[in-house]
């Protein structure tokens, strides 16, 4: 029981060493060597498509919005403040660009039905399918990913992009507070409804039966 | 401190940040140990943060880093491509280029491809100087065959 795991020393020191880096990069590239802003982005290139993706829920679109993204936030460099951390400036940029594109597109009509069904009331979880353990090697299978995905895919916008945000980019709430331009309260309502609707959608498929059901659809008998 | 099952889903979330005061935290830890319900929400929920915070689990698309990295040459010009390693790039682009298209010349791709009919091949008990010879009644013409060399004069009616 308790909260989440949390980092090591040698995880911890690594990652004071990456900032080291950064800082130090930041200063050459805003001193005028542009050409290294390419390795200052390189560490969030898997952010910033993600945090396009989430928005846009589409490959070649998502793809387009994290480059101009990063055009953009090559462009605005000098306006950058250290107040910020690079990575939160970076997808906030990336998150507002997908927005953008995504209101232009008029893509709201192809919202989820969910978002109709889902109301501001508390929301209680309608299964209690148990699910301790997940097997280390789960996500090196493909049909898991593509769940995973799918299940995040039919959340609605306002839960899908706090939870990415939050759970797959790892911002903290005040951060992803910052990025989506809404209250720390609403970010934590927000990821609540998000978590428990994904572990409802999750939980009965991917507790211990479902995988112990998939070698018998591929065909490999465990006798 | 008690709590319900219905205040410990709405504050699991929160639980698992660990943003709970201490006297919540311990109700909720007290319920979890007699519900079977709410132990089975806390650990599928945070199974979920474990798997979805999982770097392996969002795919990018192939070739999205050389795209990127492209994109913003473009942006520096011509000297900042330069000196983002573009003239490399460049090089290196050419040298493939001219190898796979010597490999290319070699492979016999765009060699004449044989004639399928053996009557058809030129050599065919003809020599070549006479294959284009001819005559007509009245008249004649010279032209040049192309695949012999060959000068021949042909007649034709006037």
């Amino acid at each position: 029981m308790g909260s989440l795991p949390q980092r090591t020393n040698i995880q911890v020191k690594t990652e004071d060493a990456a900032e080291m880096r950064e800082q130090d990069l930041l200063r050459r590239v805003q001193a005028g060597e542009k050409q290294l802003f390419y390795e200052l982005v390189k560490p969030y290139e898997r952010r910033v498509y993600t945090a396009a993706f989430s928005v846009l829920r589409n490959q070649a679109e998502a793809e387009d919005a994290a480059q101009e993204a990063v055009v953009k936030a090559f462009t605005h460099i000098q306006q950058f403040r250290a107040e910020a951390r690079f990575s939160t400036w970076l997808i906030q940029i990336t998150v507002n660009e997908a927005l953008m594109r995504r209101r232009k597109a008029h893509s709201e009509i192809m919202e989820p039905i969910g978002e109709r069904l889902q109301g501001d009331g508390n929301y209680t979880p309608r299964d209690f399918a148990d699910w301790r353990e997940i097997p280390s090697e789960v996500l090196e299978r493909k049909e898991i990913r593509q769940r995973l995905a799918s299940a995040v895919a039919a959340l609605t916008e306002k839960y899908r992009e706090v939870f990415v945000l939050r759970d797959v980019q790892q911002l903290s709430i005040e951060e992803t507070a910052e990025v989506l331009g809404i209250s720390r309260a609403s970010v934590k309502t927000r990821l609540l409804r998000a978590r428990l609707m994904l572990r409802d959608m999750l939980a009965p498929g991917l507790g211990a039966a479902w995988f112990e059901r998939l070698p018998f659809e591929k065909g490999n008998k465990p006798w | 401190m008690v709590v319900n099952c219905e205040h410990v889903w709405q504050e699991v979330s929160n639980y698992l940040e660990g943003e709970l005061d201490p006297s919540l935290r311990l109700a909720m830890e007290a319920h979890f140990k007699e519900c079977r319900h709410c132990t089975a929400v806390l650990d599928g929920t945070r199974n979920v943060i474990q798997l979805y915070g999982d770097d392996r689990l969002f795919e990018v698309p192939a070739g999205f880093g050389q795209r990127l990295q492209r994109r913003l040459a473009q942006q520096l010009g011509p000297a900042g491509f330069r000196r983002a390693g573009g003239f490399w790039m460049l090089a290196v682009a050419a040298t493939a280029l001219a190898v796979g298209g010597l490999a290319l010349g070699n492979s016999g791709v765009f060699r004449q491809p044989e004639m399928r009919s053996p009557l058809a091949r030129l050599p065919h008990g003809i020599p070549p100087a006479s294959s284009l010879r001819f005559q007509m009644r009245g008249g004649s013409s010279t032209f040049q065959a192309a695949s012999t060399c060959t000068s021949t004069r042909v007649k034709t009616r006037s």
